[in-house]
């Protein structure tokens, strides 16, 4: 038996440099449609945010009929995303892919002046939605005589994203009084129409866009002759959009659109914490 | 590499030495097969035996031990039995299973637990299984003079069976691994053991009425069994005919004597020495106040029978192990009995080609004892095959085969050999007729001495050569047959002087001349493209790479070893080989190629047919791996054109998978990895999804020679399952079955 094996590895070696890399495909399938869902747990982002702010994220609170906060972390950011792509060669598939993310931000608590122009009204806000549109042209590297896109294969791609925060009825809170001994705080929400009183002013906030660069591991077992199962983790390093020195030039100091800016800041930063991803999902080989 | 089995751990190997049967016709000799109904020894699934096997329990063992015992025994010994090498209800097994009735003729019970099956192998052994199988093999049986000493090699092996010396021996190992000096207690547990099957093996042996000699003569049988099994002197000028001299120096001038000693050291072996058992024995059969006086109750023309089935299975043995010279010298004993055995002269004619290819390939030292091993008579033949020069042996291989051929010019396996010998001799052995003379050693001698005798008289020698010019004088003293340039070193240059002149043998060298010339000057114009060339060459080249157009394949038992922790994990790859077959049928169809399955598996519904078809396809690959350097020649090339022609195609797969999840995750990276955080977020998922190495090698051999067709390789990183494996075999069979690019 140990000479069989040596018979096998010594043609497998004397073979292997030579088979035609055009010869390729999953049952010679070489197109493939597939659909992701993807999630993280936004440690980085968090942790960034709290080391420089010393705030916590606010959640309204469901179970109350009126507008209240509780504190919150976010806790979970997921998307999903879809792919389409082709085997060009065993170890070489392009792809395309289109997706979406759904993560919330931080907005800040931040002091402005109330009616009698003093600085002692501090705004608390409900953690804000944001959705982020992602296209991205990706190449998949494969080992030598693998058979794309069948296995595990090393992605690289280079895309944009477009994120936007959501509107809809968030419940902030105003402390009034907040540098007087007897503060109190009354909670409101975007459907109370106070547009003056309302601090963000969503018609102004721009999209985000950010350039990206993406290495994923991907996997593709499958688990039938049409369909597999992918699964894997992606790594994203996201450039481009607001900067944070922008955003000292105008601070937020005064009823104005500092607010919304420094909104854009955060959806900014938080696209750049959201590094690793991990994702599963459906492939259909045609 | 790592191995299936270690067959050590299941088998107790006693000798490490060797119904009326319709009489076999040893001119036609033809390789031993199974017969009859297919015993379920060899149809049920290892993991299904496993499985009753832990239902069953042992009360000798612990649980937990229970399933290694069980595990390592049943695999182990269906690694034998689907090893090419066994055959069941032969004439051999049938004989060894008749002697063992009449040593059991007292005890039914057991006799119906117990199965005997011979292995086709030179090593001179017999052992018996924890799971009541006896295994004898051919090579032992070679050796015997007498039915009693088969008889009382069974009882000894009956002895281990009913004692269960097995399952004691691993449990023995088990409480006892961390012994100081484990080795020497372990083999003296083992030789206690030995003298215990002794014993109780002659008392067997005794109420079955055999006479007391043949015990000793059994030892002495043992002692010797590492030589042929007979020494007959090999005389120097078996060579000699009338087309053909070898002189006298070429063969040994001294005798190379017999070096076994019965009271050999012992210390760290698993037997006892020959002297201590054949005490231990004398003193047992003084024990017994009876004895019989029978050395055969089924007859000796019947041993006889027998013995000579198994001498004809060494030679077989022998040439797939690649012992050409051994394989020689039993060929020249059996001839003397067989003289016209076509078997014989077909063996004969693949050991004198393959003698060839190897010292073609300088590795001939693999294929005669190497000089220190030189013993007995038969190292007469092994000393001048060695010293036989490449030139010599060219010219010996040509005249054997030749003459084979032209005595028996019908037989298409000798015309098969001869064809391929003229081939490879081209290829490989750069024969050139020119450089021959065309008179034979005596009339070349008689001319020179004839000369000589003028010369001496002070005759003139030659006028028309010294009428030539210089240039003409330099090329005839290269000319063999000028008198002058005799010598009788090269006694080869006189020994095929008929075959360069017959007109058969010229147009067929001249055929294979112009293919190895056209090759030749391939090769060079290849190496005078230039770069930008080459590698256009290359692309198309490539394009055509495992190309065959081939739409039909015998697809032999693929085989998985799944290995973890670097050892091999028998229940996975059983589980997962079953994966593999299932893959490749569905991988055909899909590519639509047409298979014909030979494996273990289907051995239920084929039975004892599909048995032998795999047993002699299991013997080509191994062959072929025993001797990859050279292009074989396959030994059983008669039944192979009966399974060519049984199929309708000559076209083999062989499959093997190799798989290990080994996630590439050490202390050290992790480590590493923490002082560049992020780094520890790629290094884990790296390690874990490339953790899968798989590794798909494909074979493709042709029944009609023998040679390696194709050779086909995938590495992965994934998990060998169904659709994984099937993928790519779907991958092979397009690539096979399209027909290659002009």
């Amino acid at each position: 038996m140990k000479s069989t094996i040596l018979l096998f590895s010594l043609i497998a070696f004397i073979s292997s440099n030579a088979i035609a890399q055009k010869d390729n495909g999953y049952f010679g399938k070489k197109g493939f449609l597939e659909v992701q869902t993807l999630g993280n747990v936004p440690l980085l982002y968090t942790a960034y945010f709290k080391d420089f702010s010393s705030a916590s994220g606010y959640k309204a609170d469901e179970t109350s009929t009126a507008p209240r906060l509780l504190p919150k972390n976010d806790n979970f950011n997921y998307g999903f995303r879809v792919n389409a792509g082709y085997a060009v060669k065993r170890n070489l598939a392009i792809s395309l892919e289109f997706g979406q993310d759904f993560a919330s931000v931080y907005p800040n608590p931040y002091s402005r002046v109330d009616y009698s122009y003093n600085f002692n009204v501090v705004i608390t806000h409900e953690m804000v939605d944001i959705k982020t549109t992602v296209i991205m042209p990706k190449f998949e590297f494969y080992t030598s005589n693998a058979l794309s896109p069948m296995g595990l294969s090393h992605q690289l791609g280079l895309g944009v994203s477009f994120s936007n925060a959501i509107e809809k009825d968030y419940v902030y809170g105003r402390t009034d009084n907040y540098f007087n001994s007897n503060p109190t705080t009354i909670y409101e929400n975007y459907s109370d129409k106070n547009d003056y009183v309302d601090p963000i002013n969503f018609k102004e906030i721009e999209t985000v866009k950010k350039y990206m660069l993406m290495y994923a591991l991907n996997m593709r077992t499958p688990i039938t002759k049409n369909l597999m199962i992918n699964y894997g983790v992606k790594y994203t390093l996201s450039v481009g959009g607001p900067r944070e020195s922008d955003l000292y030039l105008n601070p937020i100091t005064s009823q104005n659109s500092s607010y919304t800016d420094e909104l854009e800041y955060q959806i900014s930063r938080s696209r750049t914490f959201s590094i690793i991803n991990a994702f599963a999902g459906l492939t259909f080989v045609f | 590499m790592y191995f299936k089995n270690a067959i050590t751990v299941v088998s107790f190997i006693l000798f490490s030495a060797g119904s009326l049967v319709a009489q076999v016709d040893f001119n036609n000799y033809s390789t031993l097969l199974a017969k009859g109904k297919i015993p379920e020894d060899f149809t049920k699934l290892t993991y299904d035996k496993l499985k009753d096997d832990l239902k069953t329990g042992r009360e000798e063992l612990r649980r937990g031990q229970e399933k290694v015992f069980f595990e390592g025994t049943n695999y182990a010994i269906d690694e034998i039995l689907h090893s090419g090498l066994v055959v069941y209800g032969d004439d051999i097994s049938t004989y060894i299973s008749e002697i063992a009735d009449k040593l059991l003729k007292n005890d039914g019970q057991l006799r119906a637990k117990l199965r005997f099956y011979t292995i086709k192998s030179n090593s001179s052994n017999a052992f018996s299984t924890d799971q009541g199988i006896v295994f004898v093999t051919t090579g032992l049986i070679a050796q015997l003079t007498s039915e009693a000493q088969l008889a009382y090699v069974l009882a000894h092996e009956i002895s281990h069976y009913t004692e269960k010396h097995v399952v004691a021996t691993f449990d023995w190992k088990a409480k006892n691994s961390r012994q100081d000096s484990r080795i020497e207690k372990l083999s003296q547990y083992s030789k206690d053991k030995e003298f215990e099957a002794d014993k109780i093996g002659i008392r067997l042996y005794n109420e079955a009425g055999y006479s007391e000699d043949e015990i000793f003569s059994t030892f002495d049988v043992l002692m010797y069994s590492y030589l042929p099994f007979d020494e007959i002197a090999f005389p120097q000028t078996h060579f000699n005919t009338n087309k053909i001299y070898v002189p006298k120096s070429l063969f040994p001038t001294k005798k190379y004597e017999i070096t076994a000693v019965d009271d050999y050291d012992d210390e760290n072996s698993s037997h006892p020495n020959i002297k201590k058992r054949k005490e231990a024995a004398e003193k047992e059969v003084g024990e017994f106040s009876t004895w019989g006086k029978k050395t055969e109750f089924l007859g000796a023309t019947r041993f006889v029978n027998v013995r000579n089935i198994a001498r004809f299975e060494s030679v077989r043995s022998d040439i797939l192990d690649a012992n050409y010279g051994d394989a020689m010298y039993s060929i020249f004993i059996l001839e003397k009995d067989f003289p016209n055995s076509i078997y014989l002269k077909r063996m004969k004619a693949q050991i004198w080609m393959n003698l060839m290819l190897y010292k073609s390939e300088n590795i001939s030292n693999k294929a005669v004892d190497k000089t220190a091993e030189l013993e007995g008579e038969s190292a007469t033949l092994h000393f001048f095959l060695k010293k036989l020069s490449k030139e010599a042996l060219v010219t010996m291989s040509l005249r054997q085969i030749y003459d084979i051929h032209k005595a028996y010019p019908k037989d298409e396996e000798i015309n098969a050999i001869f064809h391929k010998f003229v081939k490879d001799l081209n290829e490989y052995g750069k024969f050139k007729s020119e450089i021959y003379s065309k008179k034979t050693f005596s009339e070349a001698a008689t001319d020179f001495m004839a000369m000589k005798n003028d010369s001496l008289k002070g005759a003139v020698k030659d006028t028309t050569i010294k009428s030539n010019s210089k240039y003409d004088r330099i090329k005839n003293k290269k000319n063999a047959d000028i008198a002058e340039n005799f010598d009788s070193t090269k006694f080869y240059l006189y020994g095929i002087a008929d075959i360069i002149s017959d007109q058969e043998f010229i147009d067929l060298n001249d055929k294979f001349k112009k293919i190895s010339e056209d090759k030749e000057k391939e090769k060079i114009a290849y190496e005078a493209l230039s770069k930008k060339e080459k590698k256009a060459f290359d692309k198309k080249e490539a394009q055509n790479v495992n190309r065959m157009g081939i739409k039909e394949f015998i697809v032999v038992e693929p085989m998985v070893y799944s290995y973890k922790n670097g050892k091999v994990d028998n229940v996975k790859s059983e589980k997962l080989e079953a994966d593999f077959s299932e893959a490749i049928e569905n991988a055909a169809n899909d590519a639509g190629v047409t298979t014909y399955n030979i494996d273990s598996r289907s051995l239920t519904t084929k039975g004892t047919q599909g048995f032998n078809e795999r047993s002699m396809l299991t013997a080509l690959l191994n062959q072929i791996a025993q001797e990859d350097e050279v292009n074989i020649f396959p030994v059983d090339y008669q039944y192979l054109n009966l399974i060519k022609s049984n199929y309708g195609t000559s076209k083999v797969m062989f499959s093997l998978v190799e798989h290990e999840y080994a996630p590439n995750i050490t202390f050290s990276g992790v480590f590493s990895s923490l002082l560049i955080y992020p780094v520890l977020l790629l290094y884990v998922p790296l390690g874990i999804l490339a953790g899968h190495k798989s590794e798909l090698s494909v074979l493709i051999l042709d029944l009609e020679d023998g040679s390696i067709e194709n050779g086909v390789n995938y590495g992965f990183e994934d998990a060998p399952k169904r659709l994984q494996l099937g993928a790519h075999m779907f991958d092979i069979f397009k690539k096979l079955s399209t027909e290659p690019k002009k």
